[in-house]
């Protein structure tokens, strides 16, 4: 009963725009109303006592590092490299689209960023060689759901962080299903390009000396990724503080090697870090006084009882997984997604003897899946507001990159080598 | 539907006349696994409880920190909500700084000396000033274990010990016992040690044998020492307030029977450890006995460390356990 | 005046313990990798500070009207139907503010005395009271925001 309460308020606030964090902390609240076990301060320190923690620490260092390179002038160096690498394939533009999103992903730890820069750089530019408009806005938002799966990426780190596995190995797990998922999408671009006439006949051609100019501009920050799986796999540094070695070393190519920022522009991208990472933490903190609530009224438990009595295989396990989370993600917030499910996962995980890792992958992509959804699509808004598209149109050309998304989601479901070749490899 | 009291009124009993005493719910918290000893014993307790007050009593287990961190749930518990949590004395410790001693580097030769000890007026002491911070000792005598130490490269002496990173419980009593030996402690959550000793960023861990199988450091660090550093037993606390709003023969209850799985539990243990301490030998962990003098010897200073002890209180320990014989 | 050093308060404060928080992890990865000797505090201050660098950065986030929040819905409502919404959620924001977070906040701190930190025994209360200090600057922020919006929707209506 206070169980249904609870949902009921979370959902009309939701619905009313009330600030997500806000709508966990009142709904919480009102759970504290009706039972007498517990007194309501608690909700504070569950709030308090679930973001006290080292891991989620990572979370502010790959925003601040991220934010950094917007102020060193990395973003124009790896769109030009994008753009020379993509030079001689038909939908050149669109490719660009792939592939820098691919290459920002060993930088950024989420998609909205990388979906919000690219909505304001490339989909005006991919207008003006004929694409339409709600084709380039859809493709930059798929897209950028390649962001978080490569390392860093906050999703990987709150999922680890919540379900108690190993950040590192969450890291490594994720680059494969990162290239797969570029690999897919270049393939529709080539073949929708094609059918479509756009950019086929390519007059701009670079050489290789280009090529590798460009590549030496943008070596330093595609350095990055692998100073921070390399450092977390020999010891030197434990996930956490490879967030803060890459703050540094953004720092390092601003300051000495790109020479592109001033020290004005240090503090606003660290007051920028601030309120953006407040606000997705103090999602985190409410999550977790909510998924709190969960727990005390067993929840977990009862879907695992529920799951495992109805749904027999691993197999049909994920299937149903995937319907579930297609849903969810419609409705619910990507990171508030990870904080109140990553525990209700857990317990049936082990039940069919499914690997953490392997599923944290899966996970992050169909929740991922839902923001370019209605009602509740982050990406989908965000893109739109930029671009100026229209829901409707978005929507409608959708559906294509759903479909591709689905199969991807699958096929690292069903092909755990994916995700768990480089982690076991490198163990 | 979790309420303290939930009257439970859908049992239409053949049996006609007798009215059900109130159902009384209690939510139990503890760090450790499903399965782990502690587990069992909890299950036992939840098991004994509900038979002895004729199904009245029913407690919720909450194991894995569910409800929070020990301190953030101890905290709960002070402030009376319906709680009972598993406590640490060196945890305890911040409370009651005497408590602490319990966890005090070869404080005893065994187990049963402490359990001992929580017999003794001093212990009853410690607990009325424990009940002025409004925590009421529910079982003061769970055995957690004996801790031994489980390292990368060989260790036998404290000399071998200097300066390798050695994961320890994030507490005071730990830190110092480990530091005191010349070893660096490194405070890290339990879930991370596993990814931690595998990194590098550790050298070796220390628990008792089946935390230590629990976590798969055995994987890993292929050496343990038998240096038995800490005899560890355990508390299972409420808040005062809890404990005063329930009936008399509820709180006996859960007192007694929280004894007899407390006598369960420690059989478990000593099952489990016999059978890891089998195990590890067979996945390739090189068992070292060690001399245990010169361990000693050196964490003599720990007792130095702790300025709010009761003065002598080292000496009064000894005293007690003397009587024991 | 008061304006001028009130308005940055809550940046100043938690853009300093983001400051703190890189340097401290950073020199502590230098300490153990190269002296192989951490400080094992610096994680305590960290996290500390953390909690002071989320909750006062709460207030920074409504400042610039930056938490994350879905207005969907609420954009295709019928204007009645819209004001109505607006106060909803404003009384839903006010709760939390000034009934959970500083009211609840103040006496989870007040409570907190002798919760400790492991290692340097630091005072919870000290990490607790950035809860309601957090929750005040964020009221504030939250009153002028509504303030703004709900002049712009009237004059939206003095213009039909
Ligand atoms: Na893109
Ligand atoms: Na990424």
């Amino acid at each position: 009963m206070a169980l249904i309460v609870v949902l009921s308020v979370l959902l009309i606030l939701f619905l009313l725009n009330v600030p997500i964090a806000f709508a966990l902390i009142v709904s919480t609240a009102v759970y504290f109303f009706f039972i007498d076990n517990f007194s309501s301060s608690i909700l504070i320190q569950r709030m308090v006592g679930g973001i006290e923690s080292v891991p989620l620490l990572a979370i502010i260092f790959f925003i601040t590092a991220g934010i950094l390179m917007n102020y060193t002038g990395i973003t124009t160096r790896m769109l030009r490299f994008a753009q020379i690498l993509t030079s001689r394939l038909p939908g050149s533009l669109a490719q660009v689209n792939v592939v820098l999103s691919t290459l920002m992903g060993g930088l950024s730890g989420s998609n909205i960023a990388d979906a919000a820069m690219q909505s304001k750089i490339l989909v005006p530019e991919m207008e003006k060689k004929g694409y339409s408009r709600s084709f380039a806005t859809v493709l930059t938002a798929a897209t950028s759901l390649i962001t978080p799966i490569i390392p860093p990426g906050i999703a990987l780190i709150m999922y680890g962080y919540v379900g108690n596995i190993s950040i590192g190995s969450l890291f490594l797990a994720g680059v494969l299903p990162g290239i797969v998922l570029c690999i897919i999408f270049m393939i529709y671009v080539h073949f929708y390009s094609k059918k479509h006439k756009l950019e086929t006949d390519n007059k701009e051609h670079f050489t290789a000396k280009d090529l590798l100019l460009s590549f030496k501009d943008a070596f330093f920050a595609l350095l990055l990724p692998v100073i921070i799986i390399g450092g977390i796999r020999l010891g030197v540094f434990s996930a956490t503080e490879a967030g803060a070695i890459a703050v540094f070393y953004a720092l390092f190519l601003g300051l000495a090697i790109y020479r592109e920022m001033k020290l004005k522009q240090l503090v606003r991208a660290l007051v920028e870090t601030v309120y953006t990472s407040a606000s997705i933490i103090i999602i985190i903190a409410a999550g977790s006084a909510f998924a709190w609530v969960l727990t005390l009224e067993k929840v977990p438990q009862k879907m695992t009882e529920f799951m495992v009595t109805n749904v027999s295989s691993p197999i049909l396990f994920f299937l149903v997984v995937i319907v579930f989370l297609l849903v969810v993600g419609m409705f619910i917030e990507g990171n508030v997604s990870i904080i109140i499910l990553t525990p209700l996962f857990m317990p049936m995980l082990a039940q069919y003897g499914i690997d953490p890792v392997h599923f944290g992958i899966f996970f992050i992509i169909c929740i991922s899946i839902g923001t370019m959804t209605p009602p509740l699509g982050t990406i989908m808004f965000t893109t739109c507001s930029i671009t100026g598209t229209k829901i409707e149109d978005f929507i409608k050309s959708s559906i294509p990159f759903l479909i591709i998304l689905i199969i991807a989601a699958l096929l690292i479901a069903f092909v755990p080598s994916i995700s768990l070749w480089l982690p076991t490899t490198f163990k | 539907s979790s309420g303290t009291t939930s009257g439970n009124s859908s049992s239409s009993s053949s049996s006609g006349g007798d009215t059900e005493k109130e159902k009384i719910e209690i939510n139990v918290a503890y760090g450790n696994q499903p399965g782990e000893p502690i587990d069992q014993q909890a299950n036992k307790w939840k098991e004994l409880a509900a038979e002895a007050s004729d199904g009245q009593i029913v407690l919720n287990l909450y194991p894995s920190s569910q409800l929070g961190a020990e301190k953030d749930v101890v905290e709960q518990a002070k402030m009376g909500n319906n709680v009972i949590v598993m406590a640490g004395y060196d945890f305890l410790m911040d409370y009651v700084p005497d408590a602490g001693i319990l966890t005090a580097p070869y404080l005893t030769e065994n187990l049963d000396d402490l359990v001992y000890l929580t017999t003794t007026d001093w212990f009853a002491g410690l607990t009325d000033k424990l009940r002025e911070q409004d925590i009421d000792i529910v079982n003061g005598n769970t055995a957690y274990g004996v801790r031994h130490l489980m390292t990368n490269e060989k260790v036998t002496t404290p000399e071998e010990l200097a300066g390798l990173k050695i994961r320890v419980p994030n507490n005071q009593m730990s830190i110092k016992t480990f530091e005191a030996l010349g070893a660096t402690a490194t405070p890290t959550p339990l879930g991370d040690l596993y990814t931690s000793l595998q990194q590098g960023l550790i050298d070796g861990a220390e628990n008792p044998l089946p935390v230590l199988q629990g976590v798969k450091a055995q994987e890993i660090s292929k050496h343990l020492s038998l240096t038995g550093h800490q005899k560890f037993i355990t508390s299972w606390i409420a808040g005062t307030g809890f404990i005063e709003s329930l009936p008399a023969d509820v709180v006996e209850i859960l007192k007694e029977t929280g004894n007899d799985a407390a006598e369960y539990g420690r059989t478990v243990l000593e099952e489990q450890t016999d059978k890891v301490l089998e195990e590890f030998k067979n996945e390739g962990v090189e068992v070292h006995e060690v001399e245990i003098a010169p361990f000693k010897a050196k964490v003599s200073s720990v007792y130095e460390a702790f300025p709010d002890w009761t003065p002598g209180l080292y000496e009064e320990i000894q005293k007690l356990l003397e009587n024991k014989q | 005046m008061i304006k001028k050093i009130f308005d940055p308060i809550d940046d100043i404060i938690a853009t300093l313990a983001l400051a703190v928080i890189i340097s401290l992890t950073v020199i502590n990865v230098f300490l153990r990798f190269v002296l192989n000797s951490p400080v094992a505090w610096a994680e305590e201050i960290s996290v500390g500070l953390f909690i002071w660098l989320v909750f006062v950065g709460m207030s920074s986030a409504m400042k610039r009207d930056n938490h994350i929040g879905v207005d969907y819905f609420v954009n295709k409502m019928p204007r009645p139907l819209k004001i109505s919404a607006i106060i909803i959620r404003a009384l839903a924001i006010y709760s939390a503010l000034i009934y959970v977070l500083i009211y609840l906040g103040s006496s989870l701190t007040a409570q907190a005395h002798s919760k400790v930190t492991p290692i340097l025994a630091i005072s919870y209360q000290y990490i607790d009271i950035a809860v309601p200090i957090g929750g005040g600057l964020t009221a504030i922020h939250f009153t002028r925001l509504l303030i703004r919006s709900l002049k712009a929707e009237l004059k939206k209506e003095g213009g039909e």
